[in-house]
């Protein structure tokens, strides 16, 4: 206790006491100190002095009464609006969603347009250039390899592609590891995924023409995902 | 101040958020005196202050649903209304060169004799009470203004309004240690302020022997 007689009050406290916003233990210790320190009690008048003028600082005159007039536009459009928020929020909710679901499905549009674009090219461009001399090396090494590939056993298709991924760009993994996953998917479980069941038997993927038709088919679908994000966007 | 009407308040308040303005303006002619003289305090400018009340009025017609009674109507509407003074700070902040005339502190400081003159002081029954003459209001209004605004918003509240600290809490949305230690810092950098235009105070203005 005398440790905190000794000490001087803090500003805090001494506005505090002022405010009687002190507990009573604090205020007892405040009270006790203030008895024999000169400082604190002159620190404390002038803050009381302080509060005393700003006390007296008049009412400033109203300029004008701020009532608001009755049927203006502003006011009532106000009750609704202040409604809708409190109201709607699962809905808008789900709005926010919908709205990034079309985010991105935009996104994932493009990414089948290019991917479907990819498989046109390893299905067509072999067939036009067969020496491929003016050919990007990559897109042949891709045909090449893919085509390389198809012969071999469906399970060995991984291995050929390490093997050959040695030589050929990163490109050419992403174009093979589709078509072999898309195989195994079909021996282990075919009634799960449609689409991929589907595609075998359609789109012969170790065909030229069967690459040319998967790839027309996701350009097409492709197109379309974004079409539809864009008459949604314009909606909205 | 709000409590002689605190029956009628919440009828007033139910009509309101039913959408009739005429109970709404009833609220408005009890508490525009208390938001008009907030306002005006903080920035010290009539026209800043009546256009921040009027929009505070009128958001707080359109938001009138959300208030739960949870605090007092008084505090919502305070609330509302710092919100939009706060807004108001940030956007002279940005743009200094607009609000210059307002915001210039700095005026020759007048011989003391003459003022002194002027400073009708004490009284028999209440030493502390003073009446101010326009040049001591000028004074205290420009140290005021000198505060930050947290400071600020809290000193006018508390002592000018003679509101509570929970009421200020909720008004400024913030801690009842927040607003006992803005109140403090306030008051002791408007008190400092004062001592450096000493010349201008009350004769019986005790000055500070130390400054802290």
């Amino acid at each position: 206790m005398a440790k905190h007689e000794n000490r001087h009050l803090t500003t805090e406290q001494l506005s505090a006491y002022i405010d009687k916003q002190l507990s009573a233990q604090e205020r007892a210790t405040c009270k006790l100190h203030l008895q024999t320190c000169e400082q604190c009690q002159s620190n404390l008048a002038t803050l009381k002095q302080t509060v005393a003028l700003l006390k007296a600082l008049p009412q400033p005159a109203l300029p004008r009464s701020f009532v608001l007039p009755a049927g203006a536009a502003y006011l009532q459009e106000q009750p609704a609006q202040q409604q809708t928020p409190a109201m709607l929020t699962p809905a808008a909710n789900r709005h926010v969603w919908l709205s990034y679901l079309q985010r991105s499905f935009r996104p994932i549009s493009v990414i089948f347009a290019l991917m479907g674009l990819v498989f046109l090219l390893s299905g067509v461009l072999p067939t036009l250039h067969p020496g491929g001399g003016t050919i990007t090396p990559t897109t042949s090494s891709a045909g090449e390899a893919s085509s390389n590939a198809s012969p071999a056993a469906s399970p060995n298709a991984t291995s050929s592609n390490v093997h050959t991924g040695v030589h050929t760009p990163a490109a050419l993994p992403r174009d093979t590891t589709p078509t072999s996953t898309a195989r195994t998917q079909v021996i282990t479980t075919p009634g799960t995924h449609h689409e991929t069941a589907l595609a075998p038997p359609l789109f012969a993927l170790n065909t030229d023409m069967g690459r040319q038709e998967i790839g027309w088919l996701l350009i097409v679908l492709g197109i379309v995902g974004v079409l539809l994000t864009r008459r949604k966007r314009r909606i909205t | 101040m709000g409590k002689p009407m605190r029956d009628d308040e919440e009828q007033l308040i139910a009509c309101s958020q039913r959408g009739d303005v005429n109970a709404f303006n009833q609220l408005i002619l009890h508490y525009q005196p208390t938001v008009y003289g907030v306002v005006y305090r903080m920035f010290g400018n009539a026209d800043v202050a009546a256009d921040i009340t009027q929009d505070a009025f009128i958001a707080a017609f359109r938001s009138i649903t959300s208030f739960r009674g949870d605090s007092s109507f008084r505090s919502w509407i305070l609330r509302i209304a710092s919100n939009l003074a706060y807004d108001h700070w940030r956007r002279t902040q940005r743009h200094p060169a607009e609000s210059l005339e307002s915001l210039t502190d700095e005026e020759e400081p007048h011989s003391a004799s003459d003022l002194n003159a002027l400073i009708e002081t004490g009284r028999e029954q209440n030493p502390e009470a003073y009446v101010l003459n326009q040049e001591l209001q000028a004074l205290i209004q420009r140290g005021l203004e000198m505060l930050p605004l947290e400071q600020r918003v809290a000193v006018v509240l508390c002592d000018i309004q003679g509101m509570p600290y929970e009421e200020i809490a909720t008004a400024t949305q913030a801690t009842l240690g927040t607003v006992r230690s803005r109140i403090a810092r306030g008051r002791a950098r408007l008190r400092n302020y004062l001592y450096q235009h000493r010349e201008l105070l009350p004769r019986n203005y005790r000055l500070p022997t130390n400054s802290d």
